[in-house]
């Protein structure tokens, strides 16, 4: 199999049941992401797309059918074996937030010290050009709490491109942010994606703007059943 | 309706209703105990299982953390040594006048050594450092800050639990031997000013009193003191949910249980060792 068209992540009938009340959420959803593939998941009101995108990430397991992620499928895997895969999955959802008592930098910079196991010296080195590309060196040493809430969000990508992922799901980028700055995150992305030949699952509402400018995949989620 | 029947119907409301109450709390708070116990279980085999991970990181953590338990409180604590020190020796002053020297050092052996020392630090340690990492912990898992902790593949127990039960415990046994030191000191201080004992038959006494065994007791105790301190910290603030609100009751009930946990404990290895 070429590179090109290794299989990241692989949905095989997957459904997904709301224990409260017995809800369908997501029904019998087969999907596949391959390495260098951009695919758009058309997140409308009220839709569970982002159900899709954390069952995709791992967050949770479906109530039936498989997720095979890089070749390994998830639904019988530990606890411990699942961050193992987690650590090459770059997530970003709409209300993720950084570590409120800790620093930009060491927010940016957590998971590379931890996995890498280097000094802080050596994390600022080599995150240095991702925290100058996103704007982000002037607070560098600033808490969340005493950032600007786009410089935030950017900070949110920024921590998960350090860690070079195979795989970036992003829910709802273009939350909180304006168009010129959703333009230069997404060009950001898109250039690591190109280097790293990672695939990208993005889910929100404006389907035309990700697949015109960008060349995305369309699906659509109605009723719990994906459509291409 | 019979007698027999109608006092049945008549007790039932007001003595079974209650007692239906009590149990159900006491298995309550049995469930409780066993939750707990599984989480001090999850902690020690994910320290032991990610023994190798990220040394750096969590190395930092630890020391953040015994600088915020034991150097921050420092203070605190020789103010409250002092007093106690200083009351214990101003409530028996007129018997150690009568009685002499090696009442001193028995008093300061039973009470402040073998009993009050851990027990004073381990509150003090509690109501500080155990409120500020229950609340930071409830904060983290309402905001979902330890979901993406765990997105970056790193289990958020090893990260954020990890280190505070190895610093609050470390922090622990330094500040109960500080608390001896400075209320031994400030007992003996004040004993020299208020009463004719000669300063070097106390310093005797209190050497031929104290042995290995009621430091090696103290020590055991601040070890555990500071893991039930960190322990229900953390069990409660990483169970809040849901809303902001949800973390002050879940820090109260962190404090409660705590006291609760040390006394008992203290209480059971006095007994122990002593009895």
């Amino acid at each position: 199999m070429e590179k090109k068209d290794k299989i990241l992540i692989n949905l095989n009938r997957v459904s997904l049941i709301d224990s409260d009340n017995n809800s369908r959420i997501l029904h019998d959803i087969s999907m596949e992401v391959k390495a260098g593939e951009k695919i758009f998941i058309l997140a409308r009101p009220y839709s569970p797309a982002v159900h899709l995108l954390r069952i995709c990430a791992t967050m949770y397991p479906p109530s039936s059918g498989t997720v095979t992620v890089f070749g390994r499928e998830t639904n019988e895997m530990s606890f411990s074996d699942l961050l193992l895969i987690k650590r090459t999955i770059g997530f970003v959802e709409r209300v993720s937030s950084l570590i409120s008592n800790k620093s930009l930098f060491e927010n940016t910079t957590l998971g590379l010290r931890y996995h890498n196991n280097i000094s802080i010296n050596e994390a600022r080195r080599h995150a240095h050009t991702f925290l100058l590309h996103f704007d982000l060196l002037e607070n560098i040493n600033d808490r969340p709490a005493r950032i600007p809430p786009e410089k935030l969000r950017m900070a949110l990508f920024c921590r998960e491109l350090v860690l070079a992922p195979n795989l970036m799901i992003l829910e709802k980028p273009s939350y909180g942010l304006s168009r010129d700055e959703l333009e230069f995150i997404m060009e950001a992305i898109l250039s690591y994606q190109e280097k790293s030949n990672c695939g990208l699952t993005i889910s929100d509402d404006d389907a035309d703007f990700f697949a015109r400018n960008y060349g995305f995949s369309v699906h659509d989620l109605i009723d719990g059943c994906l459509s291409s | 309706m019979s007698v027999f029947s109608r006092i049945r119907v008549f007790l039932f409301p007001v003595v079974a209703q209650p007692l239906g109450a009590i149990g159900r709390s006491f298995l309550e708070m049995v469930n409780e105990g066993f939750r707990m116990a599984g989480f001090l279980y999850i902690i020690f085999s994910v320290a032991w299982r990610h023994r190798k991970d990220g040394r750096k990181v969590i190395f930092q953590e630890v020391i953040s953390q015994i600088y915020f338990t034991g150097v921050q409180s420092m203070p605190l604590v020789f103010v409250v040594a002092l007093l106690l020190g200083g009351l214990l020796i101003i409530q028996s002053a007129e018997y150690l006048t009568s009685v002499g020297e090696e009442f001193f050092g028995t008093l300061v052996n039973v009470i402040i050594i073998r009993e009050l020392g851990s027990l004073l630090t381990a509150i003090i340690v509690l109501l500080r450092s155990g409120a500020a990492v229950a609340t930071e912990m409830g904060y983290m898992a309402v905001l979902k800050e330890t979901k993406g902790i765990e997105m970056m593949g790193i289990n958020p127990v090893h990260y954020l639990a990890v280190p505070r039960v190895i610093g609050i415990s470390v922090s622990m046994i330094c500040l109960f031997v500080c608390f001896n030191i400075i209320s031994i000191l400030g007992g003996m201080l004040l004993t020299w000013m208020i009463t004719n004992l000669e300063m070097t038959n106390l310093i005797k006494e209190l050497s031929q009193s104290i042995g290995a065994i009621d430091l090696f007791v103290g020590m055991t105790k601040s070890l555990f003191f500071g893991i039930f301190v960190s322990l229900v910290s953390l069990y409660h603030g990483f169970n809040a949910a849901g809303a902001l609100t949800s973390i002050p009751p879940r820090v109260s009930r962190a404090m409660v249980e705590g006291l609760v946990l040390c006394i008992s404990f203290s209480a059971m290895i006095s007994a122990l060792f002593y009895l």
